[in-house]
């Protein structure tokens, strides 16, 4: 679904992608692993059209998105979840929710797809009149998650969802990430929180440098202290 | 070998340089003369809040340079016009004159729209002995202060025209109390001090100053006030486009009492402005020209600024500058071949009794006296047309 | 009486302000710069109005019409020529690139108004008034038909674009991008788009203002930079963030200016926008009206 060959990314002159490959199939949870400024974050933020990339190639359904801007990368089905999940705060948690399909052409069901994002997050139904900037950091992580939602993706890239969460709640966005996935939702994965990527994906690669260093079905990683010393180096 | 190349090189050039630069002296001829021109520069307000005087008046008046050249010139020589903006900003009318005097070498200055910034510019014309013919500005001090040997007016100066609506107003029936509405600049200070002291001594009571600013929009604050004060008339000394505003609120708001403008306005513009002469009915407005436009005296002027600038709207501030160029070509002419500045001021300093062209008045100028327009006329409305009243009232 | 006139002047002097203020209010809030071009596209809609009328002939709504969507056009336009290139240019940081875009648009005000003297020289023209009947009087007040129009117009224009920004699509998107730029990305927003409909509406704002002043102040192409130093001062006190903020802003403005022209002294009136200004600036940076500093748009 997802197919990235030797992709070079950066912040101007600096370049923190070096030839980074990998792929999600479709259907699966894919987990990105690495440590503090190994590129998990532009590696996203490439493949969304954030930033632009320097060589490789990203290919998405055997179209390729490379070079182009997110707004058109939304439109081939693919939605991130941003790490600062950088909502609107002075708007309602409804605003964001129908505002997740502003951009899709066919809105007439506005309602189904608001109903269905919040299926996953039912908490959010008692808040749907409050200013997002108002919510708690776990709720404005639903918020942020539910708004991806409503534009229905193929793809959902999550970029460490779990960040400041308490463990109850992280534990709780498993599970929702499992259920999304059983629901046709391919999803790729960034995380420093290595319990939580193990539990939902299939498939693990582990970045440094702006590198893959190793991947392999999640079963390959039984060892949790073994593969953070990986990443760690 | 390469050195001494080199060096005579340097040499030949300095001494080229030296030559060059001694040349002018040699001749002993003032700077922005030739045989065939003579470069005169021209300063206006063509951006600014004065904005609306800078373009007309610079071309009444090179108008008069232009047919002057087309008719072969002043004794073989041409006048080249360089024209600067002054933004009716002081800094800035010293810089234009600045650089026209040193950059340009003009032989002389024609201009200034605005009191206020030319006034900046007479102390660096003075210190160079550059003749100057003010454009438009009113200001006495301008050219009445001493010492002044080289600045010249061809335009009834501010002064005459506080004087003229002082005589004016002494001479309406039933006149005793005045409110003056006015800027608070230069320009409408240039006519305060001889308006008061003219209604002083006619016994007129002076009920306030009301100040509006030059780019008023509104007049309801103001009109109110003076209704307030009950006069008998009100004196307004306003630009064009806050004179308007104000008339149009006063008109609306029932202030009618008698109105007496100064040669900052012009009736005909008013009525363009404001839309018809209703709000004009009881105004009257100190004019310095022959006639209204149209009238014969005012024909062939219009009719030079047409074959000149046919773009330009014949409008009533077309003409200020006009008797100002005739002043210089006369001084010009009578300065004769061996042309210095030396010559043309004393050329200048002799004109007596020239015709001022669209100007009512007569020029004479002196060597103690370089105001050369003095006399005004009374302007009004009557039926809905513009008449000439005199200097003394009449219905 | 008295009381009545000069609130009826005040009043629609004030919508005036706030009208300029709400192209400055929509500018900023999507952009976060005070866009000093603003004035000069109020003076364009004075004078694109002014040849639709009295140059063409045409009907004077019709001109109305025509000016306010040539000077959204336009809006778009320098969004696009001057702007856009800028805000894209990525060697340049984020503040960097806004002192840019702020020079940027001072850029714009000396260009625009210097092409406006290419055709329009600095003659002062009339703009006529929208009737034909220059006042009413009501309940004994004369009252100028235009100041109507204009109370009218800016009382209506706020409604609609409130609503327009509460419920249209793009309305929503435009906050959306004002609010989080990186977020509006994230759910599809082409956000260069949006800062070109902003543009094009604030122009459309200020195109709106300047053909409802220019019969009361004359066209010339300086007749932008006082207004936008008045509306600078509406959208100060409006805090600089909500479109009703501004409009109240504007009109407390208006009103205070006159009174205290009538009871104070005329030749405070003009100072007092750059007094409002420095004053709000200092002690309440959110503005009067403007409770909710983040609440942009």
């Amino acid at each position: 679904m997802l197919d990235i060959t030797g992709l070079r990314a950066g912040y101007g002159a600096h370049e923190v992608l070096k030839g980074l490959s990998m792929r999600v199939g479709k259907g699966q949870v894919v987990a990105l692993l690495g440590g503090n400024g190994a590129g998990k974050t532009t590696t996203l933020s490439a493949i969304m059209g954030l930033i632009p990339s320097q060589g490789g190639e990203i290919a998405f359904e055997s179209n390729s998105i490379q070079g182009q801007p997110a707004h058109r990368v939304f439109r081939h089905g693919l939605s991130l979840v941003p790490q600062w999940r950088e909502l609107f705060t002075d708007m309602s948690v409804q605003e964001h929710l129908e505002l997740g399909a502003i951009a899709c052409a066919s809105r007439g069901d506005l309602d189904a797809r608001v109903a269905s994002a919040l299926d996953y997050f039912p908490e959010l139904r008692a808040h749907l009149g409050r200013r997002a900037g108002t919510l708690s950091g776990g709720q404005q992580q639903m918020v942020a998650i539910a708004r991806a939602l409503t534009a229905r993706p193929k793809l959902l890239m999550l970029d460490e969802p779990s960040m400041g969460l308490a463990p109850l709640v992280v534990r709780e966005l498993g599970r929702t990430i499992k259920r999304l996935n059983e629901a046709g939702t391919s999803v790729l994965l960034v995380e420093q929180n290595m319990h939580l990527a193990l539990g939902v994906a299939s498939y693990v690669y582990v970045i440094r440098a702006g590198k893959i260093i190793t991947h392999g079905p999640t079963g390959d990683f039984h060892d949790e202290k073994e593969l953070f010393h990986s990443y760690i180096g | 070998m390469k050195t001494s190349v080199r060096l005579s090189l340097v040499a030949s050039a300095a001494l080229a340089l030296t030559f060059a630069m001694a040349a002018p002296h040699a001749r002993a001829d003032d700077p922005g003369i030739t045989p065939t021109s003579i470069k005169i520069g021209m300063i206006g307000s063509l951006t600014g809040p004065a904005a609306a005087w800078g373009w007309p008046t610079i071309n009444g008046a090179r108008m008069v340079y232009d047919a002057v050249n087309a008719q072969g010139g002043i004794n073989g020589r041409k006048i080249e016009l360089v024209v600067e903006d002054e933004q009716c900003a002081p800094p800035m009318a010293l810089a234009a004159a600045k650089k026209l005097i040193h950059r340009d070498k003009v032989f002389m200055l024609h201009g200034g729209s605005c009191s206020g910034s030319i006034l900046a510019t007479r102390d660096e014309v003075l210190a160079n002995e550059v003749p100057m013919m003010i454009l438009v500005a009113t200001m006495d001090k301008i050219v009445q202060e001493k010492p002044n040997d080289y600045i010249y007016r061809a335009f009834l100066p501010g002064s005459f025209d506080g004087k003229i609506i002082a005589d004016f107003i002494a001479t309406m029936p039933n006149v005793k109390r005045v409110v003056v509405v006015g800027h608070a600049d230069e320009h409408a200070g240039a006519r305060y001090g001889t308006l008061t002291e003219g209604l002083k001594k006619h016994g007129v009571e002076l009920l306030g100053l009301e100040t509006i600013e030059t780019e008023l929009t509104d007049a309801t604050a103001q009109v109110l006030k003076i209704k307030d004060a009950k006069p008998d008339a009100v004196v307004l000394v306003g630009r064009p486009a806050a004179s308007a505003v104000f008339l149009k609120d006063a008109h609306r708001l029932g202030l009618d009492v008698p109105m007496i403008g100064a040669t900052v306005v012009d009736l005909q513009d008013l009525a363009d402005r404001i839309g018809g002469t209703d709000a004009l009915k009881n105004m009257y407005v100190v004019a310095v020209y022959k006639g209204p436009l149209g009238s014969e005296a005012m024909t062939p002027w219009q009719e030079m600024l047409k074959k000149y600038y046919p773009s330009d709207k014949v409008q009533a501030s077309s003409f200020l500058g006009t008797s100002g160029a005739l002043a210089v070509v006369e001084g010009l002419k009578k300065a004769g071949p061996d042309l210095t500045r030396a010559k043309f001021v004393e050329a200048m300093n002799g004109i007596q009794n020239l015709d001022g062209g669209p100007m009512a008045c007569s020029l004479s100028f002196s060597a103690a006296d370089h105001d050369g327009c003095r006399t005004g006329v009374m302007w009004g409305v009557r039926d809905g047309k513009i008449v000439v009243i005199g200097d003394r009232w009449k219905n | 009486m008295e009381i009545a006139t000069l609130l009826s002047v005040g009043l629609s002097n004030g919508c005036l302000y706030g009208l300029v203020g709400l192209g400055l209010v929509l500018v900023y809030s999507s952009q976060g710069i005070p866009n000093f071009a603003h004035g000069e596209l109020f003076m364009a809609g004075a004078f694109l109005a002014y040849t639709a009328i009295v140059l063409l002939g045409l009907p004077y709504f019709l001109s109305f019409l025509i000016a306010v969507v040539g000077i959204g056009l336009m809006g778009m336009l320098l969004e696009w020529l001057a702007i856009r290139p800028i805000s894209l240019h990525r060697s340049l940081g984020r503040a960097s690139s806004e002192v840019a875009i702020v020079l940027a648009t001072v850029g714009l005000a000396i260009v625009l108004k210097g092409l406006a003297r290419i055709p329009w020289g600095d003659s002062v023209r009339n703009l006529p008034t929208a009737f034909t009947t220059q006042t009413v009087t009501i309940g004994g007040v004369a009252i100028a038909t235009q100041r109507l129009l204009i109370v009218a117009v800016t009382l209506v224009l706020t409604v609609a674009i409130s609503v327009f920004f509460a419920r249209a699509p793009l309305g929503k998107k435009m906050r959306a991008t004002a609010q989080n730029p990186t977020g509006a990305k994230l759910i599809g927003i082409h956000t260069s788009n949006i800062y070109s409909a902003t543009w094009a509406l604030a122009a459309a704002c200020g195109a709106i203002a300047g053909v409802l002043a220019a019969p009361l102040i004359f066209l010339h192409p300086d007749m932008g930079t006082r207004m936008l130093l008045k509306g600078f001062a509406a959208a100060c006190l409006g805090g600089f963030g909500s479109v009703t903020g501004v409009l109240l802003g504007g009109v407390l403005m208006g009103v205070v200016e006159i009174f205290a022209g009538r009871y104070i002294a005329t030749s405070m009136m003009d100072i007092f926008a750059p007094i409002i200004i420095i004053l709000v600036l200092l002690f309440w940076p959110q503005g009067l009206f403007g409770a909710r500093r983040a609440a942009r748009v």
